[in-house]
């Protein structure tokens, strides 16, 4: 039951990251890809970790794959923030659709 | 361990970003790619029963010499951003595969010799492993059985490290570029990875850990506090209120950067009255080998910071 759960929530994660990757390659500018990115990011790998903690059924190992989603969330976050920020002062410009 | 499909992908990926790395014209894109190329050889050594090299190759491999070959790549001028001479084309495939070729039968001679000797290496260490004060067998051959090999690294940390300060300043130039939500971010992460350095050295006794571990994540730590923090033209910190920042900031790490060397130095010199070098009095070697993992990753910690430091400061990309 656990296990089946478990594997729904782990493969809508990947399915997040698949959306993600192919919004890195897709998206027409720096500010809509790290959009994209940073989507798969945090919910996705925060849905494959609800995944992996039901699949091992452990308060322990749960925990510890919360922290571990806490601190890539707050670093890719910050990340994201700062290569935009950089992106701007260097002058990149927002795509406008034509 | 039997292969699995997961480890086909991880060998071919690393091969991969390996011939990608090596003939990219872009040196960013080659640094990029070998950070990834880091984390990825850390999952293969997860996968061939390694941790310890698999955090070593993490924190050190990926974390700390990305940091500071980004640190020399921001010191280049812009024209020397671009790899010159990188050979391309079926000559390098050839000579790639060749290479590939004759390290695989190295490898191959190797593992043979390996399986004639009964058992190898590992049933000599797991026998004396209770012997050693340790119940980890990798802290117990570095620390114990061939300490003087670990002895010697840290001697050569040192060296490298005293020789960056030689020509190293620490004028960063980095003040107006750090962001208040990157200063948010270290202000909590930094004291975390404190805290976790002193969990893997304290772990390093029975489990994977130790004195490199801890010491790459104390580095960090630092790498982390002096990007936010960086010193104003003083010298003297800018903006940062806290204590551990202006520590390494000051470089004031010179009792730092040698206690691992010098606590190594003086057990082994008062080993060396009782006959033998290094030779742990029995019941005493658990605790001597957590004090030298103590001093040598403070030190370890320090000398990366201080390598760190010395590329990085210095005079803006472009300058003569």
């Amino acid at each position: 039951m656990f296990d089946a759960l478990g594997l729904i929530f782990a493969a809508a994660g990947v399915a997040l990251f698949v959306a993600g990757t192919a919004g890195l390659l897709r998206f027409p500018d720096l500010y809509t890809r790290l959009h994209a990115l940073t989507k798969a990011d945090t919910l996705g790998l925060g849905l494959v970790c609800v995944g992996a903690a039901l699949h091992w059924g452990d308060p322990l190992i749960a925990l510890k794959l919360g922290l571990i989603w806490l601190l890539v969330m707050a670093s890719s976050t910050v990340l994201a923030h700062l290569i935009a920020r950089a992106a701007r002062r260097d002058g990149v410009r927002p795509w406008e659709a034509e | 361990m039997t292969a699995s499909a997961l480890d086909f992908v991880l060998a071919g990926g690393l091969v991969a970003l390996g011939a990608v790395l090596l003939f990219s014209h872009d040196l960013f894109r080659s640094l990029v790619l070998f950070v990834v190329y880091g984390l990825l050889m850390a999952v293969v050594w997860v996968r061939l029963g390694a941790p310890d090299l698999a955090l070593a190759e993490a924190a050190v491999g990926a974390g700390v010499t990305g940091a500071l070959m980004l640190a020399a790549w921001h010191r280049l001028p812009a024209a020397g951003r671009r790899a010159e001479g990188v050979v391309s084309g079926p000559w390098a495939l050839l000579s790639g595969v060749a290479l590939a070729g004759v390290a695989a039968a190295l490898i191959g001679v190797l593992a043979g010799l390996d399986a004639q000797r009964e058992g190898g290496l590992q049933q000599q260490v797991l026998a004396r492993l209770p012997e050693s004060g340790v119940e980890s067998p990798v802290t117990a051959v570095l620390l114990n059985f061939r300490g003087y090999d670990t002895f010697l690294e840290l001697g050569v940390l040192l060296l490298a490290a005293l020789l960056v300060r030689l020509g190293g300043g620490a004028d960063f130039g980095l003040g107006a570029k750090s962001s208040s939500v990157l200063r948010g971010l270290a202000d909590w992460l930094a004291p975390l990875l404190v805290l976790t350095a002193g969990y893997l050295l304290w772990r390093g006794g029975h489990a994977p850990g130790g004195a490199f571990q801890a010491g790459a994540l104390l580095a960090g730590a630092g790498i982390l506090l002096a990007l936010v923090y960086p010193p104003g033209a003083d010298g003297r910190p800018a903006g940062g209120p806290r204590a551990f920042a202006r520590w390494t900031q000051g470089l004031r790490l010179r009792g730092l950067l040698s206690a691992g060397f010098l606590v190594f130095l003086g057990v082994a010199l008062a080993l060396l009255v009782g006959g033998n070098l290094l030779q742990y009095p029995a019941g005493w070697a658990g605790a001597l080998i957590l004090l030298i993992e103590a001093a040598a990753a403070l030190s370890i910690g320090a000398a990366l910071l201080v390598l760190f430091m010395g590329v990085a400061g210095g005079r803006e990309a472009g300058a003569p």
